[in-house]
């Protein structure tokens, strides 16, 4: 038993590991990120605001739905069903998240495009493909997840008593799966909300509450007063929507009326269409448009200016990744930990995920002005985007997680920090991974907030966006494949240490 | 009116056998028991009948018509799941009339059948109430009035009571039997609760490894056990080698009357075994009292028995036995002890 072991038997020391973790988040992350309003000079709200915001909702509102009525069939097909290729096809729902957004739109700019199938110009259409390819899989994995929670025999029940397959589904499963739906839609509407560098690129002449931001931001002399405006307003709608669906995602009564048994069960029988339908549209709607801008690579125009960009991403990735898990490790036990305090540390730390990131990258860049370097700056803007989205996952498992575990480890005589090392951790270690990989290509694909902290320091996001304006798709794509290629690798490893024991 | 017969039905998972060519017929009206260890596949063959599991090979038929490759919700069946299974997010209610709203009955009329269900089984006051505002008991009979509510006279139960605790579990036992006599059932019962199966059932089925050593009644199967593990599993059993010695058979140091060669158990139950003043010599090592009657251990040339006496008989150290009440059985080729292990 290691000192530190023996030191943390005293409860002190344990709570002081919760305030370093508590005031990190506050200081580094919370304050920051609504420092903004302390800016507002005076409130204004134009017309082209409320444009944008309109424009905002109802595309995130379309892009949510379609991923629901699509996702649902592929993660039901996905949990409940065998087929040839399975784990193939489970494992490509996850990759268009590893594509950086930017180099996102400029695929789906190609492929729909005069580039490409020639069907959708840049604009609203556009842009709904495009958010769909980069939140499809939210659905589907939380759903898939949620599917599993559910004893099977609640729904074998349904079978016995009669119910055809189709019947089942929708009276219980749907009903039962309600609350990780909502969760995963909650998630894919806010990224489509917040989106900001692959919008940019499709989006043509429609303006969305992020690119009026950036356009406000970028206008001489900065407009930073709408900019604040436009986040106070987006913000509320969101927070408001926000907790409005979390009420709704409890258990709710279901009462069953006339069922139609005949029809429903004809209707079973045409399940194989779903099916179709739902591995059709990944295929065709996400994963084809996603990866059409390898076509376009031309390695011929690699340049300095390109390995330069790649370093300056991961460098930065890899610091505000450490920096999440140091602290964020932390901050999910204190979550977990049932304190009377953690309900609201929870619930600001997924009011975080509800900020645009031009709205971070403007709040962080305005706080440190001037005390700090602006890669530092820029480390820490990413820190405060990707900070949620490694404690969301990982205090949900640890709250999961069975109590009574850590419990017989210090009853068998280890010090607590002994049980979180050698039980606790172990045992979340996949959902650890899981949150790392999320917050690294979070981290290395953003391109809106970068824009706004910094114009010298060029990720390659934005250099990817900085290409495609200027028209040098081949240019743009080479440097889009180069990042794909090595944030592949990382996730690969990453995938791999999961499945290794600890 | 259900009948069921079972021909040859296996079940392979992979190499694992859970069930191995099993025959069995349930006659009309009849409570039977499926008892065994766990991992007897006696949950696999019911399940298998219900149709949520597909046997390897053989055919299940109910009332004349072959079943097999019939999905569940076509077989008129009732099933009674062992977590009982009840939908969470329907009220009482709604959970009992979801079986006939299922198959196109009106919902005035799968109510008023519903509400009568819950009626029966003492829930009529907790009509509203969702599953988890229910104690463990009257989600146990939630789940027979939901069963039974689509009038089916087949009812498969899933080892129904484990969740209980003993005291509620004796009173729904009585319970249980009463509503399948009066609603003229045929059931099909799984348990390990060799106690459970003795108080329900009209035919008990012994199953181990995937296989149905003995069908009977309760009395049958206690009495004449169709081989050692039946006796040892069913009661408690005394397992005993006989011995020869010049030409006689010898057991406990009584002569025995039998005509028997070669490898042989006696089998002797606890209450067959006598303390008295003389007999086999024995030492009396350890005693309960369980209740109503006692129990001892006593040991003999090394051996160990358990003997039942409904008095105080600590003071005796001789044991003797009715002839009558000895069971023999040739030894089992791979050995007593590998013959009797459950697992």
């Amino acid at each position: 038993m290691g000192i530190l072991d023996r030191a943390l038997k005293d409860k002190r020391l344990g709570r002081a590991f919760d305030v370093i973790a508590i005031l990190f988040f506050a200081f580094f992350v919370l304050g920051p990120l609504f420092f903004i309003f302390t800016k507002l000079g005076h409130f204004e709200f134009t017309g082209a605001m409320q444009e944008a915001l309109l424009t905002s909702f109802a595309i995130a509102f379309a892009v949510t739905a379609i991923d629901v009525v699509f996702g649902v069939p592929l993660a039901w097909l996905l949990a409940k069903k065998r087929f040839p290729l399975q784990e193939v096809v489970d494992a490509l729902v996850d990759l268009p998240l590893i594509i950086p957004t930017s180099a996102l739109g400029l695929s789906i700019a190609l492929f729909w495009g005069s580039s490409g199938l020639g069907i959708l110009g840049p604009g609203l259409g556009m842009i709904i493909v495009l958010h769909v390819a980069f939140t499809f899989s939210y659905v589907v994995r939380t759903t898939q997840a949620a599917i599993l929670e559910i004893d099977p025999d609640v729904a074998r029940a349904a079978g016995t008593l009669g119910a055809s397959p189709f019947l089942a589904f929708r009276s219980i499963w749907l009903p039962l799966l309600r609350a990780g739906i909502i969760s995963g839609a909650i998630l894919a509407f806010t990224r489509s909300l917040g989106e900001t560098g692959a919008t940019m690129i499709v989006a043509g002449a429609f303006n969305t509450v992020p690119i009026l931001t950036v356009y406000f931001k970028n206008s001489t002399p900065p407009d930073i007063n709408s900019a604040i405006s436009l986040s106070v307003v987006f913000i509320a709608v969101s927070a408001a929507l926000f907790l409005f669906l979390q009420t709704r995602a409890g258990l709710q009564r279901f009462r069953l009326g006339k069922v139609f048994a005949d029809a429903e069960k004809r209707l079973s029988s045409l399940g194989w269409l779903s099916d179709a339908a739902a591995v059709l549209f990944l295929f065709l709607m996400v994963l084809l448009p996603s990866f059409y801008f390898l076509k376009f690579t031309d390695f011929a125009f690699f340049s300095q200016r390109t390995v330069n960009s790649i370093i300056a991403s991961f460098a930065i990735a890899a610091a505000a990744t450490g920096l999440s898990i140091a602290f964020g490790l932390p901050l999910a036990l204190f979550i977990a930990s049932k304190n009377r305090l953690s309900w609201l540390v929870r619930l600001l730390n997924e009011m975080c995920l509800l900020m645009p990131t031009v709205t971070i990258g403007l709040s962080i860049s305005l706080f440190w002005a001037g005390r700090l370097d602006g890669m530092l700056v820029l480390v820490l803007a990413h820190l405060a985007m990707i900070f949620p989205y490694f404690v969301s996952p990982v205090a949900e498992a640890l709250s999961e997680m069975d109590e009574s575990l850590p419990q017989v480890a210090r009853s068998l005589g280890a010090s607590p920090l002994h049980a979180l090392r050698t039980v606790v951790l172990p045992l979340i270690k996949p959902t650890v991974i899981a949150g790392i990989v999320v917050a690294f290509v979070r981290s290395v694909s953003e391109t809106g907030g970068t824009l706004a902290v910094s114009n010298d320091i060029t990720t390659i996001p934005v250099l990817i966006v900085n290409l495609s304006q200027e028209g040098q798709y081949g240019q743009a794509a080479s440097a889009a494949a180069l990042l794909l290629a090595v944030s592949l690798i990382i996730v690969l490893v990453l995938r791999t240490s999961q499945r290794k024991k600890w | 009116m259900p009948h069921i017969r079972i021909k040859g039905v296996s079940k392979y998972y992979g190499s694992v056998k859970a069930l191995h060519n099993v025959d069995l017929g349930i006659k009309n009206g009849e409570y039977v028991v499926l008892l065994g260890p766990s991992g007897c596949g006696k949950t696999t063959l019911l399940k298998i009948i219900a149709g949520i599991v597909e046997p390897t090979s053989g055919a299940v038929s109910i009332s004349e018509k072959d079943v097999t490759n019939v999905p569940p919700e076509e077989r008129g069946i009732g099933f009674v799941f062992q977590n009982y299974a009840l939908f969470p997010h329907m009220s009482a209610l709604d959970n009992a009339s979801y079986g006939l709203l299922a198959r196109g009955q009106k919902p005035e009329i799968a109510k008023r059948i519903a509400a009568e269900m819950l009626g029966l089984v003492h829930l009529n006051e907790r009509q509203d109430a969702l599953p988890r505002e229910l104690s463990g008991g009257m989600q146990q009979r939630l789940a027979m009035a939901r069963a039974l509510a689509t009038g089916s006279k087949l009812i498969l139960l899933d080892e129904p009571m484990n969740a209980l605790d003993a005291h509620i579990r004796a009173e729904l036992r009585i319970e249980l039997r009463r509503m399948a006599k009066q609603l003229r059932l045929t059931a099909i019962h799984v348990t390990h609760d060799q106690e459970e199966a003795m108080a329900l059932a009209d035919k008990i089925v012994i199953m181990k490894k995937g296989q149905v050593l003995q069908v009977g009644t309760p009395k049958e199967v206690y009495d004449n056990p169709a081989n050692p593990f039946v006796a040892g599993f069913l009661g408690e059993a005394n397992f005993l080698r006989a011995k020869f010695e010049k030409g006689r058979t010898m057991l406990l140091g009584h002569e025995i009357r039998a005509n028997l060669s070669g490898k042989y158990i006696a089998v002797i139950r606890p209450e067959h075994l006598h303390l008295r003043k003389n007999g086999a010599s024995v030492k009396i090592i350890g005693s309960k009292r369980l209740g109503p009657f006692y129990k001892f251990d006593v040991d003999y040339q090394g051996m160990v028995l358990s003997v039942r006496t409904g008095y105080d008989r600590s003071g005796l150290s001789h044991l003797t036995f009715d002839p009558k009440n000895v069971l023999f059985f040739k030894e089992p080729e791979e050995g007593l002890e590998k013959f009797l292990a459950v697992e």
